[in-house]
């Protein structure tokens, strides 16, 4: 019985929070059926559509291509990011003639740039990477430049003191130095990733999950609309959260709280 | 007041401390016991130290006078009424110096006084008056990052002096200090002590530094912590930085050095 | 590279600052600077006279004429503080909730345990598609676009609140209790002064969220301020006035961003 209920609690003692969702719920489903709230239909009627989407395969297609585009545009950002964040902390020139423009560009609304981006490269797939790209290329970049920064001076002038070539230096002793911050660094690149893609096929409008909300939205079927923001939502918490928790258990000891924590 | 070469403290005890026990929980539910049937007084007017290895619970106990902690056995009781929580009649002074670090170095030392309610005007004089006391009347307006460790020290006692307590608690305030520093430090202590001669009790883990300071000094053994030995300084009261030459002084902190010594050798650990 | 301060609440990034350079060095950093910057606006002249046309990828030179024209026009003026309107509603309202909530959440742990997971959902959560749904409860007004500003930014002020309000130094809470200060005289001159730190970070990093948020719903909803100065410039093929109202976005943008930065700067000068 005990091992029966050990999730509940195990539950309850780190996300109480949870259960006040339960009520939440409830209300949902009353204010539904009650039609209150245009935009609320009763809870069941949303988890049906839920259903119904999935089932049908809507959610088969579209997601395929948003995933796609987050694959694509991760994989471009994390081996230009990583490159360009060692390349800075590595090379005081390269740091000072690049670092005006990197710290503009993070500090600027990136989002602005993606109707650009539409303009561009069409209304294709294509776009939506560039859009990733640019939500999360930054973000890698300034955590793997800390990341080697932070590596212990020492370490370095030792390893320079037995003549060790760059490449071996680079890799037995700056990146597992710089892993905790380059891991911190992709884990916010997945989270804004994420965030540009479904940005970037909402402006597009006709492509992926992004364009599927719209399409929603603007045909006034809101169950429909409230089952995929619940699954996308749903979906990035729970990644994100997955993500926290093995950084924490990767870097015991060294990881601090992940919440608020953001380029 | 006394004078300067008066004998040691009157007779009367302050605090009394009977049979106090102190134990914690550790995270893995085990029973850690810090304190064990400590047992001394502390007469009035006298400076006494603690002195004892890291972690013997000098600063729980410390603490536990101070009423920032509670205590599983015994009693603690000054002036005859016990101890029950933190109070006008003491003072304390930290090891790391605890300063607010976004205010003047006057609102630091009047911060005690504001906590009593009294207005702005009144703490702030009485804040320059304490740190007329220790030298310190020209920094009233810096922030105390400006400050050497020594002066942000000293704005420390300041601050514990402003509330004219009848016991003055020192938590090994001098350890986060260099050794040249520490030194003036001790010397200034001893000026300003001399003034006023209020019951002090001081912690340390520095045998030269507790036999230099002291009336009397209670020699702690490492975890659980127990009351080893109350030991007499018999030197006179007016000394100079020059009696930690005399042969008396370096037999004090022999004595001492070999009763601590010997409770590490006993197997026991010091941490 | 100045990153931000490594605060308990802030990204990654360490505090760096470039050593001061000598003369020369400042020159050629300067120099690579700027040739960088030429060469960029070079590719891009050349790209956009020999590969894209006016309608898709207009050259550096158009855009930073139409730049020109639109500034001087005052229509985008208008539309700027239509804009920024939304902003200053949806992130002022976001500052006092933001605050309000994570001091009660460091106080009271039922506070705290009701408001983590809603907190946790608006920080990691895309919010974008929520655009839809507060166009069906609000409407394509002000609101929506207040809503959508406030949520993107109040779960970030919020936590950073908290963290920083519940990470004071103990030793500063030991020492206030042994001095026998109250809670309230504790809470006002020992933990907000000492939470102050970590609460403008979380502001800033609000500020750059609320920002996003403002970007995002006008961008979506399309129909007032510089989103639809973009709309209509993108519906007339006019890539060169798109691209320089995007730029004025941009502008808005970092404005704000480095407004927020210096005020953080100025309340935490007490720190080393």
């Amino acid at each position: 019985m005990r091992a029966l209920t050990y999730p509940i609690r195990a539950v309850y003692r780190h996300a109480p929070g949870l259960f006040t969702i339960i009520p939440l719920l409830l209300l949902w489903e009353l204010v539904g059926r009650l039609e209150l709230i245009f935009v609320l239909p009763p809870l069941t009627e949303v988890l049906a559509a839920g259903w119904e989407l999935i089932t049908s395969g809507v959610i088969g297609e579209n997601v395929g291509g948003t995933l796609y585009a987050l694959a694509v545009g991760l994989g471009i950002s994390v081996v230009f990011g990583v490159g360009l964040g060692i390349a800075m902390a590595r090379y005081r020139l390269v740091d000072e003639v690049l670092g005006i423009y990197v710290d503009v560009l993070m500090s600027a609304p990136v989002s602005a740039i993606v109707p650009v981006l539409v303009l561009i490269f069409g209304t294709g797939g294509e776009s939506i990477i560039a859009a990733v790209v640019l939500f999360c290329f930054f973000v890698i970049t300034v955590n793997t430049y800390s990341g080697v920064k932070e590596v212990d001076e020492n370490l370095i002038e030792m390893a320079r003191s037995f003549s060790v070539p760059e490449h071996l230096l680079l890799r037995r002793v700056v990146l597992p130095g710089a892993l905790p911050l380059m891991l911190t660094g992709l884990r916010m690149g997945i989270g804004r990733s994420v965030n540009g893609a479904i940005f970037g096929e909402m402006l597009v409008s006709v492509v992926g999950l992004g364009g599927l909300l719209i399409l929603y939205g603007s045909r006034f079927q809101f169950d429909r609309l409230d089952a995929l923001i619940l699954m996308i939502v749903g979906t990035a918490v729970l990644l994100m959260t997955f993500f926290e928790w093995v950084e924490r258990r990767l870097l015991s000891g060294r990881f601090e709280a992940g919440d608020e924590r953001e380029a | 007041m006394e004078g300067v070469g008066a004998p040691v403290g009157s007779s009367r005890p302050l605090i009394t401390i009977d049979s106090v026990d102190k134990h914690y929980r550790t995270r893995s539910d085990a029973d850690l016991q810090a304190l064990d049937g400590i047992t001394f007084d502390v007469r009035d007017r006298e400076f006494l130290s603690i002195l004892g290895p890291s972690g013997c619970g000098k600063s729980t106990l410390l603490r536990i006078i101070d009423g920032l902690t509670s205590y599983d056995g015994g009693s603690v009781a000054i002036d005859g009424e016990p101890v029950t929580g933190p109070g006008p009649d003491r003072a304390v002074v930290f090891q790391n110096f605890a300063l607010l670090p976004w205010a003047t170095v006057l609102d630091n030392v009047a911060f005690p006084l504001e906590a009593r309610g009294l207005g702005g005007r009144e703490r702030r004089d009485q804040a320059r008056a304490a740190l007329q006391q220790v030298g310190l009347s020209e920094f009233e307006d810096h922030y105390p990052r400006t400050l050497s460790g020594g002066m942000q020290q000293r704005v420390g006692l300041a601050r514990a002096l402003a509330v004219d307590p009848r016991v003055l608690l020192m938590d090994e305030p001098f350890g986060a200090l260099d050794a040249l520093t520490r030194t003036f430090l001790q010397d200034e202590l001893l000026n300003i002590w001399s003034r006023d001669r209020k019951t002090v009790v001081f912690v340390t883990h520095a045998i030269d530094e507790a036999v230099y300071l002291s009336d009397r000094v209670v020699v702690m053994s490492p975890r659980p912590g127990r009351v080893a030995e109350i030991v007499d300084v018999t030197i006179d009261r007016n000394r100079g930085a020059d009696v930690r030459d005399t042969p008396e002084f370096n037999e004090l902190v022999g004595h001492m050095r070999r009763v601590l010594r010997d409770f590490v050798s006993d197997g026991e650990t010091a941490a | 590279m100045t990153s931000q301060p490594a605060t308990v609440t802030g990204g990654g990034p360490a505090v760096y600052r470039p050593r001061p350079s000598a003369w020369p060095r400042r020159a050629l950093v300067w120099t690579l600077r700027l040739a960088l910057l030429g060469a960029l606006l070079g590719t891009w002249e050349w790209m956009g006279r020999t590969q894209g046309s006016q309608f898709t990828f207009p050259a550096a030179t158009d855009v930073a004429a139409s730049l020109i024209e639109l500034l001087s026009d005052g229509e985008v003026w208008a539309a700027t503080l239509v804009t920024l309107e939304a902003f200053a509603i949806g992130f002022g309202l976001a500052l006092l909730v933001g605050l309000t909530v994570g001091m009660l959440a460091a106080r009271f742990t039922v506070a705290d345990r009701l408001s983590a997971v809603y907190l946790r959902i608006l920080m990691t959560a895309p919010l974008a598609p929520l655009v839809p749904l507060l166009i069906g409860l609000f409407g394509i007004g002000l609101t929506s676009r207040v809503a959508l500003v406030f949520l993107f930014s109040v779960a970030v002020i919020a936590l950073n609140t908290r963290t920083g309000i519940l990470n004071v130094d103990r030793s500063l809470l030991q020492m206030s209790t042994s001095v026998g200060a109250g809670e309230w005289l504790t809470f006002r001159r020992v933990r907000f002064p000492g939470a102050v730190p970590s609460i403008m970070a979380g502001v800033r990093l609000g500020a750059g969220r609320a920002v996003i948020g403002m970007v995002v719903a006008e961008l979506i909803l399309v129909q007032v301020g510089l989103g639809r100065l973009i709309s209509i410039y993108r519906g007339r093929f006019q890539a060169a006035d798109m691209f320089a109202v995007v730029i004025v976005i941009l502008l808005i943008g970092v404005t704000i961003l480095l407004t927020v930065k210096w005020l953080e700067r100025r309340m935490t000068v007490w720190k080393e």
